[in-house]
């Protein structure tokens, strides 16, 4: 090289490799400098690198295990047959200090992953529990060392690859759920400065109260938030615990922009109080599986009060009524660009109130026209139309669950909307002649992508290739046997 | 709504910058507007860009000219930006160059503090690097290997997770 980069520069380029591990890893072995530049990047999120399909590799977990205490490795020595190894030599960088982005789940994979890798006979009950012990060891390991954690994920310790559903459910599971696990990562000693800049959090587990209030007491700069509150009583969850640590949690943010909710009937006072401090950079929220108040809501009201939003999602969540609607619509959303509903019904009055406030900003529309009786009635009549007026400025549109070919036409009829996207994914009683009614509207619009993902594989494929020539992308993976 | 692209000087309007070799461009002020540092060696006479000569700057700037009407980037979508690695066919022929003059572009937009060409630039070099070994990125880059071979089978044993699936 006859001009020499600085690694400022260096530094630069490698970050379009940062996900392309086969490229870092090469990149690793050019020289010593190219070295030092490329091990930050490898080893941030090196649980991340493997899909779905694929778990971390073994000896990830190797390598890390040469970093566990004396104490972790006393721990775990208790355990028969678990036989550790030892290094020889020390290894060359301090990898654990690099780490960046932490998922419990992913964790107890590798753990379990190397435990299957090595020759020693163990029962699969056993597995699991050294799984655990292995993977809460590793965990104290990086809240001890690693320098700081951007992003982390907590899932619910039980979810395990093989999970078995009667073993899962019984009651010998749940006494293995205690609050001293690789999902207690926040209360363990170090957490305090590692997650201190943490970015993104995921919480799922149950039993979280504890977590919450620690996560509130260290972290002030979450951006995104997601937190599952499912209710359960078998694992003696303290619900009025868990609302009180969320609510602590989201007041000490100093600027929350996403907020994911997921749960099953709560009494949320508190929490829907604490949106309010977040108003002013809170742009997206998302909720899932919410069952609402019929008269009157508090969190569909905390919403109103969130006038920066960007995005809107309501997913599985009922009942809306005119009523727990009342504040929403009319709420002012001057930014307001994505409004989804998505197997969500809002009464057909509600929805085209709302609507027209946001008209001017929104682009993108999901609803699930006909599953609900609010709108199975008003197909191709006049109560219709004001909801096929007030989407006239819409971009994208996405339909989920059954509607028939009738209401898919009298809307993309009728619609002045410049449509470039339509989204019919999960769309289950999607048939041929719902895929004509496309094929007419791509003649005569300006639809640049149709989604038909998780549609049934029974679609005959000669109108899906008619489709394909009419419109520029038609994304079609994943079908789903019907 | 605002694409970023809105300048307060008009199209007629010409600055001046002069390279570190004194070579002189008359470029448009709009350029200047969009590239604060640029603007700030727009004396004629007496300023000139330390350290980018005339051959570099005036590649620079024929690239700038190129995109004036590009909107503004959003600081905030780094990472996605990070994850596309495609180049634009114009783009992509203007830094068919020899690989001199591609870091000479880098270091500078970087000094220039033109961000989109210096992720233009490091995205060009990142392409390189893909899909090569250690020993043909050493040798498209001119680098010596300076591990040691046991420091290096150490390092490939630490690293070998990385190989694997």
């Amino acid at each position: 090289m006859a001009i020499t980069l600085p690694n400022e520069s260096l530094q630069e380029i490698f970050s379009y490799i940062q996900y392309d591990k086969k490229a870092l890893h090469n990149c690793l072995f050019v020289n010593r400098n190219w070295c030092c530049n490329i091990i930050p990047l490898l080893w941030k999120q090196p649980f991340h690198f493997w899909k779905d399909t694929n778990e971390p590799s073994p000896k990830l977990t190797e390598v890390y295990l040469n970093f566990l205490s004396n104490k972790s490795r006393n721990r775990l020595s208790v355990k028969p047959y678990l036989i550790l190894p030892k290094p020889t030599k020390p290894p060359i960088f301090h990898y654990p200090i690099y780490l960046q982005n932490l998922d419990t789940e992913k964790l107890y994979l590798a753990s379990r992953r190397w435990l299957e890798n090595i020759e020693q006979f163990l029962e699969d009950l056993d597995y699991k529990e050294y799984s655990r012990a292995l993977a809460h060891e590793l965990g104290i390991l990086f809240m001890e060392q690693c320098k700081k954690i951007i992003r982390l994920e907590i899932h619910h310790e039980l979810v395990i690859v093989d999970y078995d559903a009667e073993k899962y459910w019984s009651e010998e599971r749940y006494a293995l759920l205690n609050d001293n696990t690789y999902t207690s990562l926040p209360l363990f000693i170090g957490a305090k400065n590692c997650l201190r800049d943490l970015c993104e959090f995921e919480c799922h587990r149950q039993r979280k109260a504890g977590v919450l209030l620690k996560m509130a007491e260290y972290c002030h700069h979450i951006e995104k938030l997601e937190v599952s509150m499912y209710n359960c009583d078998e694992l003696a969850c303290d619900v009025e615990a868990e609302a009180i640590g969320l609510t602590y949690l989201m007041l000490s943010q100093q600027g929350l922009k996403k907020f994911v909710l997921s749960g099953n009937k709560y009494e949320w006072p508190d929490v829907a109080k604490s949106f309010s401090s977040q108003s002013k950079t809170l742009t997206c929220v998302d909720f899932c599986d919410l069952d609402f108040d019929l008269i009157c809501d508090p969190l569909l009201e905390s919403i109103a009060l969130l006038n920066s939003l960007e995005k809107l999602t309501f997913r599985y969540c009922s009942p809306f009524t005119k009523q727990n609607m009342t504040s929403l619509c009319e709420a002012s959303f001057p930014y307001l660009q994505t409004l989804r509903f998505f197997c969500s019904h809002p009464p057909l009055e509600s929805l085209v109130q709302l609507i027209n406030n946001v008209k001017n900003t929104m682009i993108y529309l999901a609803i699930a026209p006909e599953i609900s009786e609010n709108y199975v009635e008003h197909v191709n009549t006049l109560m219709y139309l004001p909801l096929v007026e007030a989407c006239s400025r819409i971009k994208v549109l996405e339909l989920s669950r059954y509607f028939s070919p009738e209401s898919l036409e009298y809307f993309l009829k009728n619609s002045r909307a410049p449509i470039e996207i339509l989204h019919l994914g999960r769309c289950w009683k999607l048939n041929a002649v719902h895929l004509d009614v496309v094929s007419e509207y791509a003649k005569s619009s300006n639809l640049k992508l149709l989604n038909l993902r998780f549609v049934s594989k029974k679609l005959p494929q000669k109108r899906i290739k008619h489709l394909q020539s009419l419109i520029e992308e038609v994304k079609e993976l994943m079908m789903l046997p019907k | 709504m605002d694409n970023g692209t809105s300048n307060s000087a008009s199209e007629n309007e010409t600055i001046t910058l002069k390279s570190c070799d004194g070579i002189e461009f008359h470029i448009d002020a709009r350029i200047a507007n969009r590239y604060t540092l640029l603007n700030n060696w727009n004396g004629g006479e007496s300023a000139c860009i330390p350290n980018v000569n005339g051959k570099v700057l005036e590649k620079v700037l024929e690239w700038c000219e190129h995109h004036i009407n590009d909107p503004q980037l959003n600081c905030g979508d780094d990472d996605s930006r990070r994850r596309n690695t495609i180049i634009e066919e114009w783009d992509e022929n203007f830094l068919s160059c020899d690989q001199d003059m591609l870091f000479e572009i880098i270091l500078a937009a970087n000094y220039l503090e033109i961000k989109p060409l210096l992720d233009l630039g490091c995205k060009t070099v990142a392409n390189m690097m893909k899909s090569k070994s250690p020993e043909e990125i050493r040798s498209a880059f001119n680098i010596d290997n300076d591990y040691t071979p046991e420091e290096e089978e150490q390092f490939r044993k630490e690293n070998e997770w990385a190989e694997d699936y």
